[in-house]
């Protein structure tokens, strides 16, 4: 057990952080919040002048597997049946760095070189010494890339070549899921007439029930074609990266899939290099949609997850909007909002103490991080 | 003549003047002090809020990228050794005209060559905002890029080298001794690149060098020594053990963006050892990794205060390192960096420090006397 003390609570369940509060951790759960808490034989800590907040979550995410090489799998465009849980290693320097910054869940997938890419996972960061232990949700998303990375086969003659060719592919891709999927429940139980076995329409299965979105790297005009390609399915989608989001909000709002914005700036430049402006998703975030932050990590250290929190503050979002984009919003973008992304008695106990306001105060820096129930850090 | 009134006027190393005004004359600053006044001089209220200098990007090669284009053309790489490139060429108002650096406080900036080769090309002081390019130039060829890292064995390797660490310590060396033999002699076939050299060896300009890990700022300490130039370490990830000799040269160090990429050097700043070396008298600015070839961003260099900030750092300090800091490293501490009369009137004006509160929002941007952002609702 282990009780904080007269923290400065933002439990992201309320619109206004409560002050002198405390929480009580309890098989890694939190098991109450409230004034004068007290439990016998409780680890205590004294919280006085800290913050507290729920753990972030990072909802796109590449570190432990990215610098290696491991999460591209360039030899075949469409790969839906690999998964980013066999590439990411808890043990790379840059997996080990993640919880110091706070970040205690994160979405972990595979990059952009592919039309399909595989599956992505979500896991807390910290607490457990192999992975399979740290994983809450897998698979989780099934990572897709519009845009220009999956152009690249163009180099050696293959497809796609061209934003057109990504669309046909993808398309594709889940028709031929979809008549699989169409003869096999025809079938029944009847094994002699299954499809033969066909490993990424198994794959895309998940995608066409829409027990997992597809999660769609991509930048400018290509979320018209993703948002598109998503409603012919029927499929849920979520917006990787977002650059440009503020020319398509009609279309973004009326599609309804979240969009995980980032990382956020870059100097303007031509086609799909601009539009990374954090500002960009304040018009979104007014209009009801669900917008998360990103740090499409190793591209962006852990530690920015935050500072574009702070980021979208200094150019004019409230700063309650935009600390649910790094810990309610991505929870549920994610699927995983019944246990994580905001505290609450019965969701996981994972808490951060900070030293000031997070993304208010640039000087708010992890005293404690405290992953189901756990102190994983302490600064 | 733009006149601004009644601001928390900060003065550098902590020194605020509440009440002051500043009085622009054209694009330099007239006055500086309580109750001036001025005929016919447009006036901003800025009662209630802080007045500060203009942030100075020490190096950022934007406007100078050409983005839709490859090679950039911030990166001639013919040959590893070039001063005789002047960015200038290279400069394309359009691209600096699509930029927000007003908005994120950027009032000047080092206008610098990439990454690729060993002695890349000369830097210009440049304004972020102006109409023709020609008024946008404050400085021309003011300093001299240079690069030591992994960047310049990547371009090298397979053409005539360098390809290694060693080889490119021995083409430094080679460039400056050879630009000292120039120097000295009397009768002599007339080499730009070597002219350039020398006004480094004579010390009128700095010599900028990216440096990053321990290695290599050992390597660029010794070839800085050797020749007795004015160093400016950039990047300068791993100049932690190395504070003492930069500090008794009195060298520069201008820390680079340590949010790009958690793995390698740049995850492992130890930012709170820097904060007490910056204490202790070690000349220190900020940048973020405005010369790289993929579109970097220079409200980066904001995040690089956050993170200073978290490591201890105070607002004051921090504005010191963005603003009179780098413009002292390059030598144009008489142009930008300060409210100062006779200095260019490139300053923001915020609701109290903007490295102290991600809210205290950067309200109003004048560059050169001019108005140039105002953020929606001032």
């Amino acid at each position: 057990m282990l009780l904080i003390k007269n923290a400065t609570v933002y439990t992201m369940e309320e619109d206004a952080a409560r002050e002198n509060c405390d929480i009580l951790l309890k098989d890694g759960k939190i098991a109450e919040i409230g004034c004068s808490l007290s439990a016998d034989g409780a680890e205590v800590i004294d919280a006085a002048g800290m913050v507290a907040t729920p753990g972030l979550i990072d909802a796109h995410v590449h570190a432990g597997g990215f610098l290696n090489g491991d999460l591209n799998e360039k030899t075949d465009p469409i790969t839906p049946h690999v998964s980013a849980l066999h590439s990411i290693d808890i043990h790379a320097d840059d997996f080990k760095a993640i919880h110091e910054a706070g970040v205690t869940t994160c979405c972990f997938i595979p990059g952009s070189s592919n039309v399909i890419c595989g599956t992505g996972f979500v896991a807390k960061t910290a607490g457990k010494t192999n992975l399979h232990d740290l994983v809450m949700l897998d698979p989780a998303v099934m990572k897709c890339a519009m845009g220009g990375n999956p152009k690249g086969y163009g180099k050696r003659g293959k497809a796609p070549q061209t934003r057109m060719g990504v669309a046909a592919l993808l398309r594709g891709a889940l028709k031929k899921a979809q008549d699989y999927l169409a003869k096999k429940e025809a079938a029944g139980n009847d094994r002699e007439k299954l499809p033969p076995y066909d490993a990424k329409c198994e794959a895309l299965i998940p995608v066409l029930r829409r027990e997992i979105p597809l999660k769609i790297h991509c930048e400018q005009f290509d979320m018209l074609t993703t948002i598109e390609v998503a409603r012919e399915f029927g499929c849920d989608y979520t917006i990787e990266h977002g650059w440009a989001c503020d020319l398509y909000v009609d279309e973004l709002v009326e599609g309804g899939g979240t969009i995980c914005f980032g990382p956020i700036s870059i100097a303007e430049g031509y086609g799909e290099l601009t539009g990374g402006d954090v500002a960009n998703v304040k018009e979104l975030d007014k209009r009801g949609l669900n917008v998360c932050l990103i740090t499409d990590g190793p591209i962006c250290g852990p530690q920015i997850l935050l500072i574009s929190a702070g980021d979208a503050v200094r150019y004019g979002i409230d700063h309650m909007r935009a600390l649910r984009m790094i810990t309610i919003n991505p929870a549920r973008a994610l699927r995983v909002d019944s246990r994580v992304g905001s505290l609450k008695p019965g969701k996981d106990a994972d808490v951060v103490l900070w030293s000031g306001v997070p993304a208010l105060e640039t000087s708010a820096r992890p005293l404690y991080t405290i992953i189901e129930g756990k102190i994983v850090y302490q600064g | 003549m733009l006149l601004v009134k009644n601001g928390n006027v900060y003065l550098g190393q902590g020194r605020y003047e509440a009440g002051w005004d500043v009085l622009c004359d054209g694009p330099v600053i007239a006055g500086v002090g309580p109750g001036l006044s001025a005929a016919g001089a447009d006036v901003i209220d800025a009662s209630g809020r802080s007045v500060y200098p203009g942030v100075v990007l020490g190096l950022c090669a934007v406007g100078a990228m050409n983005f839709s284009d490859r090679p950039r053309d911030i990166n001639e790489a013919a040959e590893p050794v070039c001063p005789e490139m002047n960015i200038r060429h290279a400069f394309d108002i359009r691209e600096l005209k699509r930029q927000r650096f007003a908005r994120d406080g950027i009032t000047s900036y080092g206008l610098c060559p990439g990454t690729n080769a060993l002695i890349a090309g000369q830097m210009a002081l440049i304004h972020v905002a102006g109409e023709r390019t020609a008024e946008l130039f404050l400085a021309d060829r003011m300093a001299v890029k240079a690069n030591y890292t992994q960047a310049v064995k990547d371009t090298f390797k397979d053409k005539n080298g360098p390809a290694t660490r060693m080889s490119m310590y021995q083409h430094m060396d080679e460039a400056f001794r050879a630009a000292a033999e120039y120097m000295g002699k009397k009768d002599r076939d007339y080499d730009e690149g070597k002219e350039v050299l020398c006004r480094v060896l004579k010390k009128e300009i700095p010599f900028v060098v990216a440096a990053e890990t321990p290695l290599e700022i050992e390597s660029v300490i010794d070839i800085g020594k050797k020749y007795d130039l004015r160093m400016v370490i950039t990047g300068a990830y791993g100049i932690c053990d190395f504070a003492d000799e930069v500090m008794a040269r009195g060298w520069h160090v201008m820390l680079g963006d340590s949010t790009y990429n958690m793995a390698g050097i740049k995850g492992h700043v130890d930012l709170k050892r820097l904060v007490g070396l910056y204490r202790k008298g070690l000349s220190l600015s900020l940048f973020c990794s405005g010369d790289v070839g993929y579109p970097p961003a220079y409200e980066q260099v904001w995040w690089t205060a956050a993170l200073m900030s978290q490591a201890g750092a105070t607002g004051d300090e921090l504005m010191d390192m963005l603003t009179q800091n780098p413009a002292r490293a390059l030598g144009v501490e008489h142009l930008v960096g300060a409210l100062e009369t006779g200095r260019q009137a490139d300053l923001i004006i915020c609701r109290g420090n903007p490295a102290v509160r991600f809210d205290n929002y950067i309200d109003e941007t004048i560059v050169a006397g001019r108005p140039v952002f105002a953020r929606e609702g001032k």
